[in-house]
C-alpha cells in the first residue's frame, strides 16, 4: 500500500520502473537461450549481457529519480489562457484509426480503411465540435488527402490495395 | 587530381535532369516542414523513406539529404519574421533574428540566414571532399574490435553528448540494442524473443520503428497539443534583403568560427545541429566585445547559430558514409534507406560506388544553391505555410505514414508495430527520454554484435583484445572519459557555485 502511495507522488519513477520489469522478463526468457563460450558465443549471451547492463542503468535510475522531487507542473496564471489539450482522447482515437486501418486494409481496401482512419484522426483533435461549414470543408480536404494518396502510392508507386 | 575527377563525375550525375528534380524536390519539402513547427526533418524523411524505395539510389539519398539541409533553412525563415522556431535548432536564430525583424531588419537577417547557411554549407561540403576519402582509407584496415569500439563509442556518444540526462540516454542506448536482437540470430540460426509471431522473424521492421518513434509519437503529441501560432508577421520587400557593407564586415567572422565549430560537432556522433548552433552562439558571445548586446538584435547573433548549423548537418554525412557510423537518427534513415538498396555505406563504400558518394556530394552543393535562389524571392509565400490547419496537416501525415509502413514489407503487422512505438514514444518524450538513442541502438545493434563475437572469436575468447588494439585501446578510452565526464564535472560546478 505505501509503495502504491510513494508512487503515485513520485510519477517519473513510472517509466524506469516499466523497463526494469521488461528488461527482466527479457532476461528469463534471454536465459533458456545458449550462452556458449567466449570464443564462439551463443544466440543468448548479447540479450543477457544487454538485460543485465540495463537493468543495473534502470535500478540507478529508479535510485536517482526516487531522490530527486516530482516535478511541479505550472499552472497558468489568471490572465494566461490554458493551452486546449485533447489528453486523453487524441491518444485513444489515433491509435484505434491506425490499428482499424491495418485490420480493414485487406478486406475493404485503400478507401474504407483510409476514410475511418481519417474520421478517427479528425475525432482525436476534436474536429467533430465545429460548425457545418466547417465540417463540410473538412470533408472536402479529407477527400482530396484520400485522393492524393491514392494517386501517390497505388498509381505512382504502385501499392497492390 | 583523382577526387577532383571524382568531384567531376559527381557533378556530372548530380546535374542529371532526374537528380536535380529530386533534390529540387527534397529541397522544397524541407523548407516546407522546416517551416512548420512541429514537423521537423526526421519525421518527414521518415515518411518519404518507402517513396525512395522505387528510385535508384542516388536520387533517393539526394531527396533524403535535401529535405534534411533544406529544413534547417526553412525554420529560420518563420524564426525570424514570427519568432517560432521551426526546428530546435532554429530557437538560437530567434534570439537575435527576430528582434532585428522588429526594429525593421528582417530583409538584412533573413538574407545574413541564407548566406551564412550557404557558407556553413560549403565549407562542410569542402571537409567531405576533403576528409572522407582520407578516413575511408584509413578505416579500412579496422579490425572487428576496432569497429567494435568505435561503433561503442558512437552509442556512448550519442547517450552522453546530448541534451539531458546520460543515464536516460544510455538506458535508450541499451534499449535500442535488446530491440535489434528480436528475430533470428544470423550466426547459430535460432529465434530471439519472437514468441511464435512469423512476422518477427526477421526482426523488427526499421522503417516502422523509426516512423512509430518519431514521426507518430510526434503527431501525437501535437493532437494531444495543438500548438498555437502568432500568424502575426513583418513585411519583407526587396530593397529591405539588401545588408550594408557594415552588415556584412560584421557577420563574416562569426559565420566562419560558426561553420568551423558546426562541422566540427556535426562529426561527432550524438550532436548534431542543435549543440552546433547552441555553442557557436555561445562563442560569439563569449569572443564579442559587448556581449550584454546578444538577445537585442545582433547580426552575429544570427549568422554564427546559422552556419554552424547547417555545416553539422553536411558534415554528419562524414562517419556516415566513411564509416557506416549514423551520428543521428536522420543518418541512421538514411542508411536504413541505402541497406535497402543492398548497399553498406562504409569504407568500402568510396571504392564499390564512387558514382553515389561523389554524386551525393555533388549533389550538396547544387542543393544549397537551390535553397539560396528558392528562398529568398519566395518568403511570403513560405511563410503561408503556417496558415495550413493542424486539423488537415496530422491526419493527412498519419495516413501518409501508415501507408509508407505498410508500404515497405505489405503487412499490417508492420501497422501495428509502428503504432506500438508511436506510443511508447510519447510517453518517453514526456518523461525526457531521448528517443534518439534508442534509434541508433537498434541501427547498430545487428553490426555490434556481430563484431563484437567475431573479434572474440579471433582472439580464441581473449577479452584483452579490445584493449591490445591501439585503434579499439584510444576509442575505449574517449568512452570511459565520455562517461566519466560527468560524474567529474559535478564537484567543478560546485566548486564554482560556491
Amino acid at each position: 500500500m505505501n509503495a502504491i502511495l510513494f508512487l503515485s507522488t513520485k510519477r517519473q519513477l513510472f517509466v524506469p520502473l516499466c523497463l526494469f520489469i521488461f528488461t527482466l522478463a527479457l532476461l528469463v526468457i534471454a536465459s533458456n537461450y545458449t550462452l556458449g563460450k567466449l570464443s564462439s558465443l551463443g544466440a543468448g549471451f548479447f540479450p543477457c549481457f544487454i538485460c543485465s547492463i540495463l537493468i543495473l542503468l534502470t535500478l540507478l535510475q529508479l535510485k536517482i529519480q526516487s531522490i530527486e522531487p516530482t516535478p511541479k507542473t505550472t499552472e497558468p496564471t489568471r490572465n494566461e489562457s490554458k493551452p486546449k489539450s485533447n489528453f486523453p482522447v487524441a491518444l485513444i482515437y489515433a491509435p484505434c484509426g491506425i490499428v482499424l486501418w491495418g485490420l480493414l486494409v485487406d478486406g475493404t481496401g485503400f478507401f474504407i480503411a483510409s476514410s475511418i482512419l481519417l474520421l478517427f484522426s479528425n475525432t482525436a483533435m476534436n474536429s467533430s465540435r465545429n460548425t457545418r461549414n466547417e465540417l463540410l470543408i473538412l470533408l472536402a480536404k479529407n477527400l482530396g488527402i484520400l485522393i492524393f494518396c491514392f494517386i501517390l502510392f497505388i498509381k505512382i508507386l504502385g501499392l497492390p490495395l | 587530381m583523382e577526387t577532383l575527377n571524382n568531384l567531376f563525375l559527381g557533378f556530372e550525375l548530380a546535374l542529371a535532369p532526374e537528380v536535380l528534380l529530386v533534390c529540387l524536390v527534397g529541397v522544397t519539402l524541407g523548407t516546407f516542414v522546416g517551416v512548420l513547427p512541429g514537423v521537423g526533418a526526421l519525421t518527414t524523411i521518415a515518411l518519404c523513406l518507402p517513396l525512395t524505395f522505387q528510385m535508384s539510389p542516388l536520387p533517393g539519398l539526394v531527396m533524403l539529404a535535401g529535405i534534411f539541409y533544406g529544413a534547417q533553412y526553412g525554420s529560420s525563415i518563420t524564426s525570424i519574421l514570427l519568432n517560432v522556431p521551426g526546428s530546435a535548432p532554429a530557437a538560437m536564430t530567434c534570439l537575435d533574428g527576430h528582434p532585428m525583424a522588429r526594429q525593421g531588419r528582417a530583409g538584412v537577417a533573413i538574407i545574413t540566414a541564407m548566406i551564412s547557411s550557404f557558407l556553413g554549407g560549403t565549407l562542410a561540403i569542402l571537409l567531405l571532399i576533403l576528409f572522407a576519402p582520407i578516413l575511408a582509407q584509413w578505416a579500412v584496415h579496422f579490425s572487428s574490435a576496432d569497429y567494435f569500439s568505435i561503433m561503442l563509442l558512437a552509442l556512448v556518444a550519442a547517450a552522453s553528448l546530448g541534451i539531458g540526462s546520460v543515464v536516460k540516454g544510455l538506458i535508450m542506448v541499451f534499449l535500442g540494442l535488446l530491440l535489434s536482437t528480436v528475430g533470428t540470430d544470423l550466426a547459430t540460426g535460432s529465434f530471439r524473443y519472437t514468441f511464435g509471431v512469423a512476422a518477427l522473424s526477421d526482426g523488427i521492421s526499421l522503417p516502422a520503428l523509426a516512423m512509430g518513434l518519431f514521426g507518430v509519437a510526434e503527431i501525437f503529441k501535437n493532437m494531444v497539443r495543438p500548438q498555437q501560432i502568432s500568424k502575426k508577421s513583418f513585411a519583407v520587400n526587396w530593397r529591405s534583403l539588401l545588408p550594408t557593407l557594415e552588415d556584412f564586415s560584421l557577420f563574416w567572422r562569426p559565420c566562419l568560427r560558426g561553420s568551423a565549430i558546426g562541422s566540427f560537432i556535426g562529426m561527432l556522433p550524438g550532436t548534431g545541429p542543435t549543440i552546433a548552433a547552441f555553442l557557436s552562439y555561445a562563442m560569439e558571445k563569449k569572443v564579442s566585445s559587448k556581449p550584454q548586446g546578444f538577445g537585442t538584435g545582433r547580426i552575429e547573433g544570427v549568422a554564427a547559430p546559422e552556419a554552424a548549423n547547417n555545416a553539422s548537418v553536411q558534415a554528419a554525412f562524414i562517419p556516415t558514409l566513411t564509416l557506416g557510423i549514423p551520428g543521428d537518427p536522420i543518418m541512421a534513415i538514411l542508411i536504413a534507406g541505402l541497406l535497402i538498396h543492398n548497399i553498406s555505406p562504409g569504407p568500402q563504400m568510396l571504392q564499390e560506388h564512387p558514382d553515389l558518394f561523389w554524386g551525393v556530394v555533388a549533389s550538396f552543393w547544387i542543393g544549397n544553391v537551390i535553397l539560396l535562389v528558392l528562398n529568398i524571392p519566395f518568403i511570403r509565400l513560405w511563410v503561408s505555410v503556417l496558415h495550413i490547419s493542424p486539423k488537415t496537416l496530422y491526419p493527412a501525415m498519419l495516413l501518409l505514414i501508415v501507408l509508407g509502413v505498410y508500404s515497405v514489407n505489405l503487412t499490417s503487422f508492420d501497422v501495428f508495430v509502428c503504432v506500438f512505438f508511436g506510443l511508447i514514444g510519447y510517453f518517453l518524450n514526456q518523461q525526457q527520454y531521448p528517443t534518439a538513442p534508442l534509434l541508433l541502438g537498434f541501427v547498430l545493434g545487428g553490426p555490434v554484435e556481430e563484431n563484437f563475437r567475431r573479434a572474440l572469436q579471433l582472439s580464441n575468447g581473449d577479452m584483452s583484445i579490445f584493449i591490445k588494439e591501439p585503434v579499439s585501446a584510444s576509442f575505449l578510452f574517449i568512452i570511459i572519459i565520455l562517461l566519466l565526464l560527468p560524474i567529474l564535472s559535478i564537484p567543478m560546478i560546485g566548486k564554482k557555485r560556491g
